[in-house]
């Protein structure tokens, strides 16, 4: 879904809990928490 | 456009398919094109639909395959395999990939697959006005030429360059052949390891189909398992996973992923020559409702209200048309029974009416809600609001193992467990459709409010009446959410997919795709399920008529003879009062008869009205004509009373012993219809079910309206009407059969049938539906028999306990 290593994508909502809404090219993508938890993030 | 010059291949059909990302607006192009020349199917084996259509462009036929929405073509999902089987194994002569325009380069990684797949592309560059309102500006030329294939701008919804997009695709299934597909470079190391199993590949002579050596080394090399699974020769997999090892090595990540970076790169590179992008913020307006929608706060209550809208769209507006289909039955049912008598083939008569009208009427009663439920869920899919419904329902149903859009579902079963079923469509893991649909028959149905609505006021004080109904919904809810809890804890453990979904930007839905949604789905469910449906509906027809009851004990002649009677003699002490001997009176009741005089007459006369009187005199006359056929006025008219007299006389006729006639005629029908069906295999079957059911409180006669209730589960008030000899109906009907159930059972016993009713044995429609959707008996059978299951198990404890507490009584 355009999602792969090396992707820039931009958190739009966390609530903390519960699903995480990312922002990659464009496209709003929900991923699952336990989805979100296995990408790691280098700044 | 990309067209060699070449001699024109054969003028036949051409065969198109089309592919796209989801939410690019490929089925609005694909429904345009084909319109309602549509063909609905599965793919074999799996539950992704199949949709073909035909369409006539400039002379030429061109049949459309409109394939499942992905995002790419690797082997991880249901839909990407499917695309890619069509693709490979059916060879369609052209591919149309429908872009999102205002999302290029997502959208053009699909691309980048089908070229190196060999297939011959033509892009639809769709939805190219919203892109243009967002400041994207394209060079379509530069960029046709960048990716080596075709591009054509449309409006899928507006029908705008649908025409130019069969043109390209007419003059590239014509000429367009055999074009060797551009290749992307994906780096020198990569691109050897390619090469060098490309020839390996060559040289061992593996089968490698249409798709060509070349695009198997790529697959070979990014480990791809359905292709891996499918070559059997030994020594290319080991030099591919070799090759593979090496590359990881060399480069720090796996080939598949530089790969795929690789295809990103080629698109970013296009991208950045032929799109410009004039205005910087991406929908915005899309942004700004997701943040009321979306709000942690507002989220449930705005879902709440968006699915009591659907809910009361299907059921409010459905219900007045359920009646008409119904009344409709119903006349056409009276309609044979008046124009043929009951004594000619009476059991072909009784097979018509009661087996083949009512199994229709069974079906189809479940039409309208089902259009409008489809034609609601169409709206909320194609706005975009579904995938937010999903994500404010994910939390609270990832607790329960499923997943966000399962609640939609699931409060659809409220209304009726058929639509709830067929709605589990909007799911896209078979895991989570699979929970879904076994847990919605929980859902307390319409149908079992029918139930509850006798039994209860039966049996509990006003006060309770409400909340005992509020706890048989409860104990449904929570039983549903243990069982998915269950469910994929045990059966679908570790099936689980990963919650990934898009949220598309908003948009306003056209009437012509959520049309023919809607009607899709209807024909559907009329050919599938309904089939199923009337095949059950004469089978459980024949269970409740055979077999035949030739002799009928002579309770319903006596009781219809009692009936007489008693009607006589009131005929008889109306004629005394008016002065009419008790000879003549015996005449007047017969010819008097129950269909003598019209009701309607009796309610619009006035006391003196002359019609009427000359109509009563000249019964009254015939009545008290002498043998010889004379009349004699004088000792008549001496004897009759003043008109007042008269009219009361007719009232008491008309108030009291006539309706009380029909009644007894009723009740006396009635008890050989009780008769027949004790006999029949369904009462037998009651008889037997009696032994299995007694630990649980139900008697025999609970047991075979429970039969009728799988046919449908208002049938049960029906079948218990019959039973008790009651007729049914509004009202009295309903009174006198509840007074009679509460001098049968005990409230404890009561609660038992209730809970009953509530969890176990789905009605057969329940099952068509499941077995139609999820592809096999095998689903349907696990339902019924773990719901019917759980049923016993419940009930069973709570008679037990019941007694145990001295609840019997």
């Amino acid at each position: 879904m355009g999602l792969l290593p090396g992707s820039c994508f931009e958190v739009v909502k966390n609530r903390g809990d519960g699903p995480v809404v990312l922002c990659v090219k464009g496209t709003r993508l929900i991923i699952g928490r336990g989805m979100s938890e296995k990408i790691m993030v280098s700044s | 456009m990309v067209t060699d010059a070449g001699s024109p291949v054969a003028k036949g059909n051409i065969r198109v398919a089309l592919t796209g990302n989801p939410n690019a607006g490929k089925t609005t192009i694909f429904n345009h094109l084909t319109g309602f020349h549509q063909r609905v199917g599965n793919y074999p084996g799996v539950t992704v639909e199949k949709k073909e259509g035909d369409t006539i462009h400039n002379g030429r036929r061109l049949t459309l395959v409109d394939l499942p929405g992905v995002y790419s073509l690797t082997p991880y999902t249901l839909e990407e395999v499917v695309t890619r089987r069509v693709l490979l194994e059916e060879r369609p002569d052209v591919v149309v990939d429908v872009l999102d325009s205002t999302n290029i380069e997502r959208n053009l990684y699909l691309a980048t697959q089908l070229k190196e797949l060999g297939v011959p592309v033509v892009l639809a560059l769709n939805m190219s006005d919203e892109a243009r309102a967002k400041g994207i500006v394209f060079d379509l030329k530069r960029l046709s030429g960048l990716l080596g294939m075709p591009i054509v701008p449309t409006v899928g919804h507006k029908r705008k360059g649908l025409s130019e997009l069969l043109d390209t695709v007419v003059a590239v299934a014509d000429y367009g052949r055999g074009n060797e597909p551009r290749r992307i470079t994906y780096g020198r190391d990569i691109d050897g390891a390619v090469q060098a199993l490309r020839e390996l590949v060559e040289a061992e002579e593996v089968m490698t189909g249409v798709a060509g050596p070349g695009w198997v080394a790529v697959k070979l090399l990014e480990g791809d398992e359905e292709v891996m699974g499918q070559i059997r020769n030994e020594k290319v997999l080991i030099e591919a996973r070799q090759q593979a090892g090496r590359l990881e090595k060399l480069l720090g990540e796996h080939p598949a992923t530089v790969m795929a970076d690789r295809r990103y790169g080629f698109i970013s590179g296009a991208c950045q020559e032929a799109v410009r992008a004039t205005v910087e913020s991406r929908h915005t307006t899309s942004d700004r409702i997701d943040e009321v929608v979306m709000n942690e706060a507002l989220g449930i209550p705005i879902l709440l209200v968006m699915m009591y809208g659907v809910f009361y769209f299907t059921f409010t507006l459905g219900d007045p048309l359920i009646g008409g289909i119904e009344w409709v039955i119903g006349q056409l049912g009276t309609l044979i029974t008046t124009f043929w008598p009951a004594d000619t083939m009476g059991l072909l008569r009784s097979l018509l009416v009661n087996g083949i009208i009512g199994g229709v009427g069974g079906v189809i009663v479940f039409l309208p809600n089902i259009m409008l439920l489809f034609l609601a869920i169409a709206m909320l899919e194609d706005t975009g609001y579904m995938a937010r419904a999903a994500f404010t329902m994910d939390r609270l149903m990832h607790r329960i193992g499923l997943h966000g859009k399962s609640f939609i579902p699931l409060l659809i079963g409220f209304g009726c467990t058929i639509p709830a079923i067929m709605a589990t469509r909007i799911l896209d893991s078979r895991r989570e459709r699979l929970v879904t649909m076994l847990i919605a028959p929980l859902m307390s149905c319409g149908a079992r409010l029918t139930i509850y609505a006798l039994m209860i006021p039966a049996f509990f004080p006003r006060t309770w009446q409400a909340p005992v109904l509020w706890i048989i919904y409860v104990t449904g809810i929570l039983l549903a959410v243990g069982s998915a809890k269950l469910l994929s804890k045990t059966m679908f453990r570790g099936e689980s997919d990963p919650f990934v979904m898009e949220l598309p930007p908003y948009r306003m839905p056209t009437a012509k795709s959520v049309i023919i949604h809607m009607w899709e789905r209807a024909k559907q469910y009329v050919r599938k399920a309904g089939t199923i449906i009337l095949a059950i509906s004469i089978v459980l027809w024949a269970l409740s008529t055979f077999p035949r009851l030739e002799h009928f004990s002579g309770a319903g002649e006596e009781l219809a003879a009692g009936a007489y009677r008693q009607y006589a003699a009131g005929v008889s002490e109306v004629a005394e009062q008016i002065g009419l001997s008790s000879e003549g009176a015996s005449i007047l009741a017969d010819s008097l008869g129950v269909e003598g005089v019209q009701p309607a007459d009796l309610a619009t006369v006035s006391r003196y009205d002359s019609v009427w009187i000359g109509r009563f005199m000249s019964a009254l006359c015939e009545a008290n004509a002498s043998p010889d056929g004379t009349i004699d006025l004088a000792r008549w008219r001496q004897r009759v009373r003043p008109a007042g007299i008269l009219a009361d006389a007719v009232d008491v006729f008309h108030n009291k012993i006539r309706p009380e006639y029909k009644q007894m005629l009723e009740r006396a029908r009635m008890s050989e219809h009780q008769e027949q069906l004790e006999y029949s295999a369904a009462g037998r079957l009651g008889h037997a079910l009696e032994i299995v059911l007694r630990p649980l409180g139900l008697d025999w006669k609970i047991a075979t309206a429970l039969v009728g209730a799988f046919a449908a589960k208002e049938v049960f008030v029906a079948q218990m009407g019959i039973i008790y000899a009651v007729e049914d109906g509004e009202g009295g009907g309903a009174e006198t059969l509840r007074s009679r159930l509460h001098s049968q059972y005990s409230t404890l016993q009561a609660v038992c049938i209730l809970l009953f009713v509530l969890i176990g044995t789905p009605c057969m429609a329940t099952l068509a539906v499941t077995r139609k959707e999820s592809g096999s008996w095998k689903w349907a059978a696990l339902q019924w028999s773990a719901l019917t299951g759980m049923a016993y198990v419940i009930t069973l404890a709570v008679y037990q306990l019941g007694l145990l507490a001295g609840l019997g009584g």
